[in-house]
Parts: C-alpha cells; sequence; structure tokens
C-alpha cells in the first residue's frame, strides 16, 4: 500500500469544517439517492471521483480503508447492477422458451414461478440509464442456444423461434408486463405484431 | 503487498463497510452517498459467500442427483457441474467464510434442488436421506473428488447409514 497516506496524515484535519453546513450529509444523502435512482451509472461516476479526492487527502481515513481495492470495487459494482439484469433477463427468456418446447415438463410450474419472480426482481433493478446499455439481441441470442441446449438433454426441440428479441426495453420494465401472456409470439409462425 | 482484501474477502467487507461508516458518522466527513458505498462494500463479502455456497450446493447436488438416476445420459453433464461447482467454490473460499459454511444446511438444500432437477421416471429417492452432509468440506475441495466417486460414496454411505461420529476416518 501507499506511504503517501501515512506522511500526510493528521491528527485532526480541520480543512473540512471550512465547508460550511450546506453540504452536510443529509442534503447529499437525497441527491444522491435521486441520481441513484434515476441514473446510477452517473451516481457511479459522482462517487468514484469522491472516493479517489479523499483516498490522497489527509485525513484521519487515510489509512482507515483499503482505497485502491473499495474504489476498483465501486467501480465494478455499478455495471454489475446491469449485469444482474441482464443475467436476470437471460433466466426469464431460458424458461419461457423452455415452456415454449416443453410445455408438459414436470418443471414446467416452476419456470411460470420463476419467470414472475425474475421479472419482479427486473423491476425492481433496472433503471433508465440502462436501457441504451443493455444488449437485449445478445442476451436472446444466448437464451436460445442455452434454452435449446437445455431441451436436449430431456430429447425435446426448441420451435423456430424469432431470431431478434421480441421484446423492448420500455416494455420489460413496464409493470403490466407479463411474457407469459401469449408465448405464441415467440415462434416464427406466430409473429403477428408490428 | 497482500491484503486481506485477497485472503479473507468476506472479513475485508465487513471491516471496510464499518469503517466507511464510522468516517460518513464523522463531523468533517466529505460529502459522498456513504451509505450506498458501505452497502455496496458489503455486497462484495456476501456475494463471495453466497459464490461458495452456490459452487459447494452444485456439488452435491450433481451427488444426489447422480446417486438417485446413475443411468442418466446427464452423466457428462454432472460431471461438468461438479468441476465448476468446485472451481467456484475454491476461488472465493477464505477464513471467514469456511469458519461459517453450514455445509449441513447447503446439503439440505442441495437434496431438495435435486429432488426437483431427476426426471420423473426415476425411483431410487432415498427413503432417509441424512440431515447432515456425509462430505466434509475438504473432501468437496481435494482435487481428488470427482462426480463418479461422490456418487459411490452415497452408494455406500446410504445403504447403511450412520452418523458422522460413528464412521471411521476415511484417511
Amino acid at each position: 500500500m501507499a506511504d503517501a497516506g501515512v506522511q500526510s496524515r493528521r491528527p485532526d484535519s480541520r480543512a473540512d469544517a471550512e465547508r460550511g453546513p450546506g453540504s452536510g450529509p443529509r442534503d447529499d444523502a437525497i441527491d444522491s439517492g435521486t441520481l441513484h435512482e434515476e441514473d446510477i451509472e452517473a451516481w457511479g461516476e459522482c462517487q468514484i471521483e469522491a472516493l479517489r479526492r479523499l483516498a490522497v487527502m489527509p485525513g484521519p481515513w487515510a489509512n482507515a480503508i483499503d482505497w485502491e481495492n473499495v474504489i476498483e470495487e465501486i467501480e465494478d459494482a455499478v455495471p454489475a447492477k446491469r449485469e444482474a439484469v441482464e443475467s436476470l433477463l437471460e433466466d426469464v427468456f431460458v424458461h419461457i422458451l423452455k415452456l415454449l418446447g416443453d410445455p408438459e415438463s414436470l418443471s414446467s410450474e416452476r419456470w411460470r414461478n420463476e419467470v414472475r419472480d425474475f421479472m419482479e426482481q427486473v423491476r425492481r433493478k433496472a433503471k433508465p440509464s440502462m436501457r441504451q446499455r443493455i444488449g437485449l439481441e445478445t442476451i436472446w441470442q444466448r437464451a436460445r442456444r442455452k434454452a435449446a441446449r437445455d431441451l436436449e438433454a430431456f430429447d425435446r426441440r426448441l420451435p423456430e423461434v424469432v431470431t431478434r428479441c421480441p421484446y423492448s426495453f420500455d416494455e420489460i420494465s413496464d409493470g403490466a408486463f407479463d411474457p407469459l401472456t401469449d408465448l405464441r409470439i415467440l415462434l416464427v409462425a406466430g409473429v403477428s405484431r408490428p | 503487498m497482500t491484503s486481506l482484501y485477497d485472503t479473507d474477502v468476506l472479513l475485508w467487507s465487513e471491516e471496510q463497510a464499518a469503517a466507511l461508516r464510522r468516517l460518513a458518522g464523522t463531523e468533517t466527513a466529505p460529502a459522498a452517498d456513504w451509505e450506498r458505498i458501505a452497502g455496496l462494500i458489503e455486497d462484495v463479502g456476501r456475494s463471495a459467500r453466497d459464490h461458495v455456497e452456490a459452487g459447494l450446493r452444485r456439488m452435491l447436488v450433481q451427488a444426489i442427483a447422480g446417486y438417485c438416476d446413475s443411468d442418466s445420459a446427464l452423466r457428462h453433464e454432472r460431471i461438468r457441474r461438479t468441476l465448476s461447482g468446485q472451481i467456484e467454490a475454491e476461488r472465493d473460499l477464505g477464513p471467514t467464510i469456511r469458519a461459517r459454511l453450514d455445509l449441513d444446511r447447503l446439503w439440505r438444500e442441495a437434496f431438495d434442488e435435486a429432488m426437483r432437477e431427476i426426471p420423473r421416471r426415476v425411483f431410487g429417492v432415498p427413503p432417509s436421506i441424512p440431515r447432515t452432509s456425509p462430505f466434509t468440506l475438504d473432501e468437496l475441495l481435494d482435487e481428488e473428488f470427482t462426480y463418479d466417486r461422490a456418487v459411490e460414496r452415497l452408494y455406500i454411505l446410504l445403504t447403511s447409514w450412520r452418523p458422522k461420529a460413528e464412521r471411521n476416518p476415511q484417511t
């Protein structure tokens, strides 16, 4: 670990007191909370900037915190939140494709329940700022391959399904969206939507 | 320099999260979303623990499912899953996770999961599943541990099940 923090450490830092009451933690919490909800990627950038500044600032925290690893983890955490949504969506897609290929499966009830459960989590975790970053097409392709492979293990075949993801991000984030309502739209022959 | 981050990530994350919260509580704390940052750091340790548990559970599921359904066409897939479970469990295992692991709970969860997974034609479900794991953590992480050996062990153990304490140590 760097020695810089040790050299510049002071027992009592007054420098920050000059910032005054306006920058109190409560106001920041409200602002950060809104930003966290609306644009998690921007929130992440703000926090990382603050942590980087703090890491080189003298103060009682200089040695109390493993800045290098903490910053790295926060840097990874924001994309990880998006990846969690992507992974849930992949599971949803795999399940609905398997329901299509093997509707009589003993697992079909569990798949349906999990689709509802995963969609609930997607709605909770998906943020508007993820719209541009989530690759629905890639997720759909992966899900098709995985569903076909899983079905094959039980001697079932995935029917011919649409090659492009039939859902949009807005549709998915909509509270009323339920992919189980009509599985036929996944079939090449069943495309009836504009 | 090796940090606690590399050797014991659960302990690291708990200590760092506590330090960040202490820092947030000081009067001179600079502006940042401390509670969320601390929460994310805590998640690092939790997710490591979850990975270890998921890996071990996956290994146990394969052994139980293989015991109930030994002729299955899924043998190759189960070998693969056992290996991937072992790799996942080893990767994040540190002293604190190890100390807090409840292998018997994982064993019971694995049994439930295996029962959901095996095909309906299978009738070889053990009538009285032991409530404690017949495998120790060290056995599961041993490089000699394989899917086939695990299934074989279950055959021997479950046909003449005795509590752990009465068994002779294998080594």
